[in-house]
């Protein structure tokens, strides 16, 4: 009996111990199942997370995207601040890292959250510390908020596949806070690059890094008070977005109410990070603009942290329902003393993406006339993208380069409008002239809504009651003999304009198309003195901005505006028609343009003190 | 030595029953453990199928999952109004409805904004000429249930076993601001021609762009 028993559990034993190595074998043969369901599975060594896009400028003004990576293998965030000690410690191991992996495809950026530290004192630091690593300007907060980074030092690790972070913590042990126990050679980032570029799991995939807390005043409230939705937001709305969400206006959804606003919470959030919303592309470390529609690094942490709480209504009226944006009026500046209207309505139609129009309208003033203002009134602000009018004189239209080239637009636009454009008059005591006979160009650019859409519209005429003491010009630097090769991820071109006498800058805007990257506009005083008065580091060409200068400039004779910028020809650029394409100068959206606009006057005596001496 | 181990090993297996019991024991344990690890795909696909829901429809119709089961599939877009991704995408989601309508496949918007009152719904399908049923998931339950955190995402349901076949993008025409003159990979039209024809469904997954739904807190969410 105990023979028999013996031999069965024998058999059994055997049995299970084939079994046993079957499935094993089948586990080591399908890895990728066992990884899928550890992943699945969790647990304390699971560090994943899902890192959102952002969009932050860097310590020398350039843009970078995260999820704009796509041609490297993996991004590393190192949080940084001034006077960090572990900062000092580790800024030559970090250089070394990214000379070992740059190669392999990893990029490295530092990440400053902390308020305190200014461009200047930025640069000054990495300087000192011998970093030629971008340090990227987190001034709101949002990215140290979203990716929970608290202190200096700490490495993030995220893969450009899916955007899961697969290492977060220490550079090495040196670095690690001393209740990181991980074994191994200690070179936890080392390590975790160079598995992931094997495709392994970093182990350990979390350590804890040693490092000077980060002021994070605006993104923590000690006490937990819940922002107030009447007091804070609304107020923030309502300056900085109703203007196009509005109902008739070109933003997709009304911000009418609190539930309105809330419903898209956690897309506001979004667009914050991302900074596609409020559109605004000028570096604000460059000159002050009155219609500047960017939030403050405050009202965009204020916001985003309304939508961490929940977007709570709290107590108090709700601003935006009670006090609705008045009602687009027909003619803001009064009844003009003449209205030019598209000659027919224009047809939009439900989807597309559409070449820009040229409508043509004869002026209807048979004398030479001054205006003190042209005031642009889309038929339709759902669908008017921008408009732009140029004007073309009689002689003009003889010549045969009217649609290429001069008529296009390079002499300069004679008035314009953007969605959240506010309509004003000339400055002060200038004028426009029109000459009798003119023809009206409107370069219209629409876009499809989803449904189709008509728009008929006009344009508003106001004279001067006498003649303007100064002409109020339109001119550009442009260059279009430019030639963008296929592929070319950086294509840098430049172009000036020699002021012959003193003027005052009013304005300044850019316009390139669709591979449109930076644009810049630096005087160059004629004592050597240079400034920059404008920049765009991610040019956008949906958004046709005209960057009005809060204070005229006073450029002296012989200043020389020169105009940088570069186009984008490669396949990271997501608006790219056609990146095998070689591209020249051409009036429509698949070819480019390269001008930099302005408006001025010339500048009356000093002793007026209409402006301040500009850099000279 | 290391040859006669496992003779050595197996005798002794053989002659102690003590031994080979927990012999047996423990490979029984690993093999429950490896069965539990393999058995995993096949339980997520388990909770891959798609629990019956109930919606009113913004003319007030009821429309239930599981009564469909005359369709071949049910294409789900998720909605909400005034997001731009959504509307510009509307004439490519009628004419997939018009391609596929007769084909059996049936075509449902879910608006999941919680805010979205059927007012508001209502003008968005009066403005945009919207042929569909725009499904009112106030409660946000569909979306949660098949984990939808975006607008315009497409999850495509074969009736014959509630999974899902393709869920994603419904192409890559539109990204946030910005919009090609052409989708350059119309999925959905892809996955559904290949789904009808019997063939793999590749990509079944896609990323997708659109509008972030704002998720009310759970314990908000409980009816009071």
């Amino acid at each position: 009996m105990k023979k028999v028993m013996t031999k069965v559990f024998s058999v059994i034993g055997i049995l299970l111990l084939s079994a046993g190595v079957t499935v094993a074998l089948l586990a080591i043969f399908k890895p990728e199942k066992l990884r899928g369901l550890s992943r699945v599975a969790g647990g304390p060594s699971a560090p994943e997370v899902k890192a959102d896009d952002f969009q932050l400028l860097d310590h020398k003004g350039r843009w970078h995207a995260l999820h704009r990576q796509t041609d490297s293998k993996a991004v590393v965030l190192i949080s940084t601040a001034n006077g960090s000690p572990e900062m000092k410690e580790a800024a030559a191991k970090i250089k070394a890292l990214r000379d070992k992996f740059a190669s392999q495809g990893v990029v490295f950026w530092m990440v400053d959250s902390n308020p305190q530290d200014d461009r200047a004192a930025i640069a000054r630091e990495a300087d000192q510390l011998g970093n030629d690593l971008p340090v990227l300007e987190d001034r709101a907060q949002l990215v140290a908020t979203a990716l929970g980074l608290e202190q200096t030092c700490e490495a993030v690790c995220i893969s450009t596949t899916n955007w899961m972070t697969f290492y977060r913590g220490a550079i090495d042990r040196d670095l690690a806070d001393s209740s990181t126990k991980a074994g191994g050679s200690g070179n936890y980032l080392e390590n975790a690059l160079s598995r992931f570029l094997a495709g392994k799991t970093a182990s350990p995939n979390r350590t804890r890094a040693k490092g000077t807390p980060i002021n994070l005043a605006l993104a923590k409230d000690p006490a937990g008070t819940p922002v107030s939705y009447t007091a804070e937001v609304a107020p923030i709305l309502q300056k900085s977005c109703v203007s196009c969400h509005s109902p008739g206006n070109i933003g997709p959804f009304a911000m009418s109410n609190y539930e309105k606003v809330k419903g898209r919470a956690d897309t506001i959030r979004e667009v914050l990070l991302e900074q596609r919303m409020p559109p605004w592309h000028a570096d604000p470390h460059y000159g002050n603009f009155v219609n500047e529609r960017a939030l403050t690094p405050e009202q965009a942490q204020t916001v985003a942290r309304w939508v961490e709480q929940g977007a709570p209504r709290g107590e108090g009226e709700d601003p935006l329902a009670t006090k609705p944006p008045p009602a687009a009026q027909d003619w803001p500046m009064g009844k003009p003393d003449f209205v030019l209207k598209f000659p027919k309505p224009e047809t939009i139609a439900a989807s597309g993406v559409f070449d820009y129009r040229y409508i043509m309208v004869r002026s209807p003033i048979s004398s030479n006339v001054w205006l003190r203002a042209a005031v642009v009134k889309p038929g339709n602000r759902k669908v008017v993208h921008h408009i732009l009018v140029l004007v073309a004189t009689a002689e003009e239209l003889q010549t045969r380069h009217f649609r290429q080239g001069n008529a296009g637009g390079i002499n300069g636009y004679f008035s314009a409008y953007v969605p959240g454009y506010q309509a004003v008059p000339f400055p002060e005591g200038s004028g426009k002239f029109l000459p009798s006979g003119s023809l009206l160009v409107f370069q219209v650019h629409y876009t499809a809504t989803g449904k189709e859409e008509t728009d008929q519209s006009e344009m508003g005429l106001y004279l001067c009651k006498e003649k303007p003491t100064t002409e109020l010009k339109t001119r550009s630097a442009f260059d279009v003999r430019f030639e963008i090769p296929p592929g070319a991820p950086n294509q840098e071109t430049q172009a000036e304009f020699k002021f012959a006498k003193d003027s005052l800058l009013y304005d300044m805007s850019p316009h390139m198309h669709l591979r449109g990257s930076w644009f810049t506009y630096e005087a160059l005083y004629p004592d050597g003195k240079k400034e920059v008065l404008l920049s765009v580091p991610h040019y956008d060409f949906k958004w046709q901005h005209l960057y009005r200068l809060a204070q005229p400039k006073r450029l002296p004779a012989g200043t020389r505006l020169v105009c940088r910028g570069a186009h984008d020809n490669s396949t990271l650029n997501p608006d790219n028609p056609d990146p095998n394409k070689t591209v020249h100068f051409g009036d429509q959206t698949f070819d480019e343009m390269f001008i930099g606009y302005f408006n001025y006057t010339d500048a009356p005596p000093p002793s007026s003190g209409l402006a301040k001496t500009g850099g000279g | 030595m290391r040859r006669r181990l496992p003779a050595a090993w197996l005798r002794r297996v053989a002659a102690e029953p003590g031994v080979a019991a927990i012999t047996g024991l423990v490979w029984l344990a690993a093999l429950g453990l490896a069965w539990n690890l393999s058995a995993g795909p096949s339980d997520l696909q388990a909770a891959g199928k798609i629990a019956n829901f109930s919606l009113r429809d913004h003319e007030g119709k009821t429309r239930e999952l599981y009564e469909q089961t005359q369709a071949r599939a049910v294409v789900l877009v998720f909605t909400s109004t005034g997001c731009p991704i959504v509307q510009k995408s509307l004439p490519k989601l009628k004419a997939l409805h018009q391609q596929f309508g007769s084909k059996g496949v049936v075509f449902w918007l879910v608006d999941s904004n919680a805010q979205d009152d059927l007012a508001s719904i209502k003008e968005e399908a009066r403005d945009f000429g919207i042929d569909l049923p725009i499904l009112l998931d106030s409660s946000q339950s569909v979306a949660r249930g098949l984990d939808a955190t975006r607008t315009a995402e497409a999850v495509c349901i074969q009736p014959k076993t509630w999974t899902v076949f393709y869920r994603g993008a419904i192409d890559d025409q539109f990204g946030y601001g910005s919009e090609k003159r052409w989708a350059s990979h119309a999925y959905l039209e892809k996955a559904l021609k290949n789904f009808l024809a019997g063939k793999k469904v590749d990509p079944a997954r896609t990323e997708v762009r659109g509008c972030r739904f704002h998720f009310e807190p759970p314990s908000r969410t409980k009816p009071e």
